[in-house]
């Protein structure tokens, strides 16, 4: 499945902004399911000076200043991705969840470059504490030498039967231990959350951001730009199967419509634009993102 | 000739430590000989009186954590001990190996952990004590290039078991607080013991901090002939602020705030009236995560925009660079040995004391064995946690810590009670012993690692006190390594080799600074004028003239400038209140009622000297603080009483008029003082408005005694005096203190020298255009030399209206100025702000 995406952000500020500096992660990325095929950012106004780099866990990251009196930034990320979508081994051949087990006292063993990157997703991070109330909602799912792709794949289940999709519950700043207690929120809590249960029972998941797109209802048109932003969980399931991509809020594995841009070990390490302005004032923010399917030539 | 007393005779030294001074057998150790006579030829009366010398001048110079801090008991961390600890250049040569062999392995470790990552790679180290940190942060990867230090200044703590070998109880690898106070210590105790410190041959301080500059310079990323150095301190109100302040001074950096850098075109920029000026080695002291609200914690405000990038393009050189504090961790003790194997540096010559980690082993037995002899850390260090004694506890604190260790027993460490050295304390017209903690210091220099020769030396009678924080403990010593230092006495800095720029001017003032003066002008400005009038205010009281007092205008002129509560004047509330001789003596120590009454404005005074605190001549410094000292609500249930307070007042003025000639005499005519004198002058003027219109405005019940307490309060009386005699006439009062340009106190000569400022501040380049401010300030000048005295103080009914208006006209434009000056030079730093990322409606499923 091939698609063009296109994520606008626009914010418009009261009064004129003299500079600011700002830091965006909108390419999308590669991996064994998905090919980006060809990336554009655009900036307007035009940044004083800009960087590109890879961030620590590869992910593509804009550095840019805008040095000069503005009052709107536009910032446009157009790309072209081909999804091919996860190939999944069947589930109960997948290892007993213990084997992936990773204790933080274990004994010391030399790491390959894979088992390196895993190892930065085991403990907690910013947004991700780990208590003991996840690890026992976990359990329910993680029975003894349970395969781990079909342990995680229920658990996922739950996160979707047991909490309600409500974005006025909470915000991007509520922490996860507060949205569980609620059993509310949106596809970010519901990412981390599962991540929270993978990680308080030794597993390695991380945080991925990217884009779904959305099918129309039967019968409508497709609305350009009503496409969102999403997020999802990724866990390592042993060398054989490498990462696995679950979505909680969707109830499933990841499929033909999910396009990530990047990866750490929650929100915080890939927040998509992240800015510091000086300059007095309120700000209005508008996002709209569109992920158009491309005809195969 | 008296007999002089052995002030060692009847020391008892605790047997089970290590003696600093005293071998095993009793004997003096031969290294110390030297300062045993010197102190005993001083003797305890000239000791106690050197100590009481050393605390008045600790005090003056204000050697503590908050300057700015007006609270009871302003906290200082120790008291200065005259009696210093003795090494032997040999044995003090054997703690420097270890000392630079631990910097170097820290500094790899940095290296490795935020670059290659060999150490977890190769099952060293395990992938928990960098990924389980609590504050560990992708950003830090990266900031350095390849082989280049992190860690540039390093510290550990030391401890002396009972066979007296060294052992480390922590590392310092972030900011290494201590530098400050070890140059403070050093300038006190050579001082004070001039003799011993000759006849013990100490060895010099300067040239690490030499190295240390050169070091600095040396790491400038362009080829600058006159690279520019930054100490960036948290500010007044951080702990550390005295030493950040020392520092920069005694090295010549530009001490700043967060609000005085700015980032422009991935450059560091310092902004100063001037404009932005290029900062090419940034000495932080502040915490790593406070380093960068783009990258790192974007709930902080603090920190500066863009910083990391610009270190990533090595723009700019950051000490010790964000990200070291990682090698703090306690944690780390437990496989150092192994890592020194690792990285082909050997055994390690001063190792920590043995730290178990609960992670690896089964701890609830272990634990319950051991719990009364051992002391309980967090595996990782975040901030100046104390460690916990379990023998300490009740039996269920003990429970309960038991349980929070079981509950996650990899986030702590075990380590044994330190044992520590004893060394010899003045203290109660004896000789003690206490235990010893101390702190030494290493540079990563250009020429290799280089230890301090000397340390923060702190001693307790209760040896736990030490363990707590490089703060805690009760007294400091200096510590004093001897003899074969070849280096010459070398002479403090800067006397650098190679050639010298030579500067003039002083246009690179931070933005910040020049507002703090401003403020500080106006600050101490309003505090005299407060003082003025509550001293002519209550010589009327003494003079039994309450009755006049009563519907006095001195009273009206305190309301109206807000150095009296307005409800005091109110007729009626009067018999309710308590009797002015005690609510006027009080209103000197009020500042919560009076928010901009004479103790507020001291307050904002003091806090506002220490932001500047590196750019005031130290004796300006010292009168500010006798002046807070000074002035602060005397003890005890009474209340002050006129007469003290009228004594205090004049010390007060006098002080008040010493930091006024200081200025004007011993401070160059940079911007700094420029902007200073313009707060002043706006205030003075602002002042005298208020006090004329109150005096002058009506003519009610007007007698020769307010015109006299007019003048007396403006300070004209004696120049009155000197022309008119006793004839108090309200022209000729109005005169001198309105017009006259060469009575100093006049309003006339405030504006014409805030004229004079106002012309000389720096103006756009590009355009010629007079500026508002400048228009104001001719404007305001115009405005009074226009007016005929005479016509002036005609009246209408009982009041004078052309007075009148003539003063509130002034008013308005004397604001007025003050913020256009505000707005144009010193408002520089706007707030940053942070954009809302993906919101709450942007985000979504």
């Amino acid at each position: 499945m091939k698609y063009r995406v296109v994520h606008t952000t626009a914010y418009r500020y009261e009064s004129s902004i003299s500079v600011s500096h700002n830091r965006v992660i909108l390419t999308p990325r590669n991996c064994h399911w998905v090919r980006c095929l060809w990336h554009r950012l655009t900036v307007h106004p035009a940044p004083t000076w800009s960087i590109k780099r890879h961030d620590v866990f590869g992910n593509l990251v804009h550095v840019f200043g805008i040095e000069e009196g503005h009052t709107e930034l536009l910032v446009t990320a157009a790309s072209q991705v081909e999804v091919l979508g996860q190939s999944l081994p069947s589930l109960h051949e997948s290892p007993p969840w213990e084997t992936l087990q990773f204790h933080p006292a274990g004994p010391l063993v030399k790491l390959n470059e894979e088992m390196l990157e895993v190892a930065g997703f085991h403990f907690a991070s910013p947004r991700i504490p780990l208590v003991s109330t996840f690890a026992e909602y976990a359990r329910t799912s993680f029975l003894p030498q349970r395969p781990v792709l079909e342990a995680a794949l229920e658990l996922t289940r739950r996160i979707h039967q047991d909490f309600t999709y409500d974005p006025k519950s909470t915000n991007v700043n509520t922490p996860i231990e507060e949205a569980f207690a609620l059993r509310r929120g949106v596809c970010q809590d519901f990412a981390q959350i599962l991540i929270a249960c993978l990680r308080s029972l030794g597993l390695a998941a991380r945080y991925i951001s990217g884009y779904l797109r959305t099918l129309p209802p039967p019968g409508k048109e497709r609305l350009v730009g009503a496409d969102q932003s999403h997020a999802w969980a990724s866990l390592y399931a042993g060398p054989e199967i490498g990462w696995v991509d679950l979505d909680p809020t969707n109830n499933d594995w990841c499929d033909h419509n999910h396009v990530p841009i990047a990866w750490g070990r929650d929100y915080t390490d890939i927040v998509p634009f992240r800015g510091v302005f000086l300059g007095d004032g309120r700000n209005q923010l508008k996002v709209s993102v569109d992920v158009c399917p491309v005809e195969s030539d | 000739m008296v007999q002089t007393r052995d002030l060692f005779e009847n020391l008892t030294v605790p047997p089970d430590a290590y003696n600093e001074m005293f071998a095993r057998d009793g004997q003096v150790r031969a290294n110390w000989l030297a300062l045993q006579t010197e102190l005993n030829r001083v003797g305890p009366l000239e000791l106690n009186r050197r100590m009481q010398q050393a605390a008045d001048q600790i005090a003056n110079h204000g050697v503590t954590f908050n300057p700015y801090d007006l609270s009871e008991g302003a906290s200082r961390p120790w008291s200065f001990d005259a009696i210093p600890v003795l090494y032997t250049a040999e044995s003090w040569q054997q703690v420097a190996v270890g000392l630079e062999q631990r910097a170097r392995l820290m500094d790899l470790i940095l290296q490795d952990l935020w670059g290659p990552q060999n150490l977890l790679r190769e099952g060293v180290l395990p992938p928990y004590f960098l990924f389980g940190h609590p504050a560990y942060q992708p950003s830090y990867h990266g900031l350095t290039k390849l082989g280049h230090h992190h860690l540039f200044l390093y510290a550990a703590d030391l401890t002396r078991d009972a066979q007296g070998k060294h052992w480390v109880t922590g590392d310092r690898t972030r900011a290494p607080f201590g530098l400050g106070y070890v140059l403070e210590n050093r300038l006190i105790a050579a001082n004070l013991m001039l003799d011993a410190f000759q006849a013990c041959r100490v060895q010099r301080l300067a040239k690490f901090f030499q190295s240390l500059h050169s070091t600095l310079l040396g790491l400038a990323p362009t080829n600058e002939a006159n690279p520019h150095i930054a100490v960036w301190t948290k500010g007044p109100g951080s702990r550390s602020f005295f030493e950040d302040a020392y520092l920069a001074r005694y090295l010549g950096y530009t001490l700043v705030q967060a609000d005085d850098l700015a980032v422009r075109k991935n450059q560091l920029l310092l902004k100063t009236l001037g404009g932005l000026v290029p900062i090419h080695v940034l000495w932080r002291r502040v915490n790593d995560e406070h380093s960068d609200p783009v990258e790192l914690s974007s709930q902080s405000a603090g920190g500066v925009a863009g910083l990391l990038e610009v270190m990533r393009s090595g723009n700019v050189v950051v000490i010790n660079s964000p990200g070291s504090r990682l090698v703090e961790s306690p944690l780390l003790s437990v496989y150092l040995e192994k890592i020194a194997q690792f990285f082909e540096l050997g055994d390690l010559q001063l190792p920590t004391i043995p730290t178990w980690w609960f992670g690896d082993r089964p701890t609830a037995k272990w634990l319950q064995m051991r719990l009364d002899h051992i002391m309980i850390r967090p595996a990782f260090r975040m901030d100046n946690q104390r460690p916990i004694y379990p023998a300490e506890l009740s039996t269920a604190d003990k429970q309960s810590l038991l349980q929070r260790v079981l509950a996650t027993p990899e986030a702590f460490v075990a380590q044994p009670i330190v044992e520590r050295s004893t060394t010899p304390v003045w203290y109660a017209d004896q000789v003690q012993q206490w235990p010893l903690a101390l702190r030494g210091f290493v540079l990563a220099g250009q020429q290799g690692f280089e230890t301090l020769p000397g340390g923060l030396a702190r001693v307790a009678y209760r040896p736990r006190l030490l363990d707590q924080s490089p703060t805690s403990g009760e007294k400091s010593q200096d510590v004093w390594i001897q003899g074969h230092q070849l280096a010459p006495a070398a002479s403090l800095l800067p006397s650098l080799t190679g050639p010298i720029v030579l500067k003039r001017s002083g246009a690179e003032l931070p933005s910040r600074v020049a507002d703090s003066f401003f403020w500080l002008g106006r600050n101490i400005e309003r505090a005299e004028a407060g003082a003025r009038l509550l001293r002519v205010a209550l010589l009327l009281l003494q003079n039994e003239r309450e009755g006049v007092l009563d519907g006095s205008r001195v009273l009206r002129a305190m309301a109206e400038s807000g150095h009296l509560e307005p409800d005091l004047i109110l007729p009626g509330i009067r018999e309710t209140l308590p009797a002015m001789t005690q609510s006027l003596p009080n209103s000197l120590f009020e500042s919560e009622q009076l928010p901009l009454g004479f103790r507020s404005s001291l307050d904002h005074v003091i806090r506002l000297s220490a932001a500047v605190r590196d750019r005031l001549s130290v004796d300006a410094w010292r009168i500010l603080h006798r002046l807070d000292q000074l002035c602060r609500r005397p003890d005890g249930p009474s209340a002050p009483d006129v007469t003290d307070t009228t004594e205090l007042l004049d010390r007060v003025i006098g002080m008040m008029a010493a930091f006024a000639g200081l200025v004007a005499e011993n401070t160059t005519r940079t911007l700094g003082w420029r902007f200073l004198d313009i707060g002043r002058r706006i205030e003075r003027a602002m002042q005298s408005v208020t006090c004329l219109d109150v005096m002058f405005g009506t003519t009610t019940a007007q007698s020769g005694l307010v015109i006299e307490s007019a003048l007396q309060v403006l300070d004209s009386l004696m120049t009155y005096r000197l022309r008119y005699l006793t004839h108090f006439h309200p022209t000729a009062a109005c005169d001198l203190l309105l017009h006259d340009q060469s009575n100093p106190r006049s309003i006339a000569y405030q504006l014409d020298l805030i004229e004079l400022h106002v012309n000389h501040l720096p103006s756009d380049p590009q355009t010629q255009e007079i500026r508002t401010d400048q228009r104001q300030a001719v404007a305001m000048k115009h405005a009074v030399r226009m007016t005929d005295p005479e016509r002036l103080m005609q009246t209408r009914g009982e009041q004078r209206p052309a007075l009148r208006k003539l003063l509130q006209g002034l008013e308005g434009q004397l604001t007025e100025l003050s913020q256009t000056i505000s707005g144009r030079y010193l408002v520089h730093a706007p707030l940053q702000r942070h954009l809302g990322s993906i919101d709450h409606t942007a985000r979504a499923d």
